[in-house]
């Protein structure tokens, strides 16, 4: 196996509670996005683009479709015979089996694989994140710093400070202090949850932290602050730029529809940084004789023969005559049936709205149906 | 399952009907409805039969089908056991226009058919639009104990091909001509044989090997017993420009689009090309059209095949047209009846319409 420099370890496992339905049998991950993508295709795509060849995806909740879709890889050329995309899930040794228990937990269990590519540098991404990043950039910050650990960070607005994970930092940039939602923050910095660790470093963490039992073995809440605490070289890498937590039904719904204003800030057809994704065999899409669509964007594979108007409508999508849909996120094989009306709503995959029938209004919350 | 047959796909026939689309690309490589090419149906009609041994016989210009097909991965084709060949053909001159299954190229490319543990070889071109089940007409063949089974559809729309006349009663072959008004069994270019009747009939005309293999038949009429099989199912049958036209733009009838792109069963199969969505502004306009993905829709479109990446910017409007991939058409500018082959750039304010003969036809890449 030839030597990489950098690897990457994409936390794929979680169970995504937030989002209801849309995860009741699908991981976070691999929960369908922008119509056509599913949310991990945003890191794997980054990944990519910087010229990551081995990521190993680590899975533990309901992973059946997230295994499917990434396949051999292939989608994002990550199907080589030396590196490529590597599912990871739990399993069992001599001494038994276990659950990942925690975000370190889950790398620490693949201590042997990392190994195995023998890496300088390991990036630790979580899969539900929406974010156009070059880590390599990232990268040669962390090399110039001479890092145990960078982590990217973003400026948030002061008044949301207290909602994330605030690092403060001194003037070459180095990290201090750790809070995890402060009450009251001396930093607006918040974490973005994308780490680069000289492995090395990490390693070592991970085994002293796997002996220690009140560890809750997460990155956040135990790796960071021991870190910290050890002395070790801790840097922020800022980061400007469109980048969104899909992690609720509110903010999945806004991300769709940052993605129809005009030039958005995430862009899905610069094709510079593309975003790939395990594309499908769906014909061309059909706007009928009736069929209206505007402002909207709209997949393969679906027929529009009502009304659409500042949607996103997935592949597959069937809207039958006299329906109107508007303000709302179809997810793939979605099937509006003749007369339904669909506003303010964001519909799960396969679902079928009735003849006739009404869901959302213009302002209400954002329905998931 | 696996089927006791391996398949030669013809990409190699020339034809001058189709103007400066054919140009530098075999009408194998077409592209059709949006994001397939011609060449899709016979492959995947293959892929989706359980045959897993595919030759394809290359055309002069093969760029197009080597840059398409690949390794034939996309089809389930890149195996180690079979797969898909590349069979080099020879056409390249102008004397064997219209031919499609020349003896030459399966004697330079002997040795896939003498490999093949199969018995059995189902012969298609790639000019016919169709979800074909193969499996029933393989099983027909084997079953008749007949040399060759050839696949007919009855039209009145005689233009070009091949026709049958067929025995009423025993249901043989007795005659095949090139425009017959007294038969309508239009020959859709397909026919089943074996491997072993297939080799000898190589060794029989060694000398002759300019000849198309149904010129061999059809001098040997009385002399093999030539089973025919009808179908029954929608077919577009593509040997002119009028006709690339016509069977794209059947494509946008429901009962016709679901039939060839909505069986689950046999999906029809293609090259993937990774876009996003399809953006439609405030502005856009759309009616009766197919559209593929990763275009952005500003202007006006109606009745029109639209392929992929796509731009129709405000007040263009695009009547009856097909507009291939990375095709712009620009502010206020109008085209109707008409094809833009890829990466042609329609100016702002432009005004362009076929006439009545047919289509207006841009060639790729060209300014107007």
């Amino acid at each position: 196996m030839r030597k990489k420099e950098c690897i990457a370890m994409l936390l794929a496992g979680g169970q995504g509670t937030r989002l209801g339905l849309l995860t009741q049998g699908n991981a976070k991950p691999a929960v369908s996005f922008g119509g056509k993508y599913r949310i991990i295709d945003f890191s794997l795509s980054n990944c990519v683009n910087s010229g990551i060849d081995t990521v190993g995806v680590l899975v533990q909740y309901r992973p059946m479709i997230l295994n499917k879709y990434l396949g051999t890889g292939e989608a994002w050329d990550l199907d080589s015979a030396d590196g490529g995309v590597h599912v990871l899930p739990p399993y069992a040794t001599q001494t038994g089996g276990s659950w990942y228990e925690g975000t370190a937990d889950a790398i620490y269990h693949n201590i042997d694989f990392i190994d195995n590519y023998d890496p300088g540098y390991v990036v630790i991404l979580s899969g539900d994140h929406l974010y156009k990043m070059d880590y390599n950039l990232m990268l040669q910050e962390h090399k110039a710093n001479n890092a145990d650990l960078t982590i990217s960070v973003m400026e948030v607005p002061w008044e949301e400070a207290s909602r994330f994970g605030i690092l403060t930092a001194n003037d070459e940039g180095r990290v201090v202090k750790f809070s995890e939602k402060p009450k009251e923050p001396d930093s607006n910095l918040a974490s973005m949850g994308i780490y680069i660790f000289s492995w090395p470093v990490l390693k070592q963490a991970l085994i002293e932290d796997h002996e220690d039992q009140s560890s809750e073995k997460d990155f956040g809440k135990n790796i960071i602050p021991k870190l910290l605490k050890e002395e070790k070289r801790i840097f922020t890498y800022k980061f400007k730029g469109y980048w969104k937590d899909v992690g609720t039904i509110q903010s999945y719904f806004d991300a769709h529809m940052d993605l129809l204003v005009d030039d958005p800030e995430f862009d899905i057809f610069d094709n510079k940084f593309k975003i790939f994704s395990n594309s499908n065999m769906y014909p061309p899409h059909m706007i009928g004789p009736e069929g209206k669509a505007v402002d909207s964007l709209i997949c393969n594979g679906a027929t529009i023969n009502g009304t659409v108007e500042h949607s996103v409508i997935g592949l597959g999508v069937t809207i039958d005559e006299d329906a109107y849909v508007k303000d709302s996120v179809l997810l793939p094989d979605v099937h509006v049936c003749r007369g339904a009306k669909v506003e303010r709503a964001v519909i799960n995959e396969g679902s079928v709205i009735a003849e006739r029938s009404s869901v959302g209004s213009s302002d209400g919350d954002v329905v998931l149906v | 399952m696996k089927i006791n047959a391996i398949g030669i796909i013809s990409a190699s026939y020339k034809t001058e009907d189709f103007g400066i689309l054919t140009n530098k690309r075999p009408v194998a490589s077409l592209p059709f409805a949006g994001r397939y090419r011609l060449i899709d149906f016979p492959i995947s009609n293959m892929a989706n039969s359980g045959i897993t041994t595919v030759g394809i016989v290359t055309p002069h210009y093969y760029r197009s089908i080597l840059d398409h097909v690949g390794i034939g991965k996309p089809w389930g084709l890149a195996r180690n056991t079979g797969g898909l060949f590349m069979l080099p053909g020879t056409i390249y001159g102008t004397r064997e226009v219209g031919s499609r299954f020349l003896l030459k190229d399966l004697m330079r490319n002997r040795i896939f058919l003498e490999r093949a543990s199969e018995d059995y070889v189902i012969f298609t071109d790639s000019s016919k639009i169709m979800n074909f089940d193969m499996r029933p007409l393989i099983k027909a063949h084997a079953e008749s104990g007949l040399d060759i089974t050839m696949l007919y559809v009855k039209t009145n729309n005689q233009k070009g091909g091949q026709y049958l006349t067929i025995d009423e009663t025993s249901g043989e072959v007795t005659n095949l001509t090139d425009s017959d008004k007294a038969t309508e069994n239009r020959f859709l270019d397909c026919f089943v044989t074996s491997k072993e009747f297939l080799l000898n009939l190589i060794d029989w005309y060694r000398s002759r090997s300019t000849m198309d293999l149904t010129d061999i038949f059809k001098l040997n009429i009385r002399r093999y017993s030539i089973g025919s099989y009808e179908y029954k199912d929608y077919v577009g049958i593509i040997s002119d420009v009028n006709d690339f036209m016509k069977v794209n733009r059947d494509m946008l009838k429901d009962d016709i689009r679901k039939e060839l792109f909505g069986n689950a069963e046999r999906p029809i199969i293609t090259k993937v090309l990774d876009a996003p969505p399809t953006l439609y502004e405030p502005t856009a306009d759309v009616s009766n059209s197919l559209i593929s993905s990763g275009c952005i829709i500003e202007g006006t479109v109606e009745n029109s095949i639209i392929f992929r990446n796509v731009r129709v910017m405000p007040g263009a409007v695009v009547k009856d047209a097909i507009v291939m991939q990375h095709v712009t058409v620009e502010k206020d500018a109008y085209i109707e009846n008409m094809i833009c082959d890829k990466y042609v750039n329609v100016s702002e304010g432009v005004r362009l319409k076929g006439g009545r003969g047919g289509p207006l036809i841009a060639g790729k890449g060209e300014q107007l």
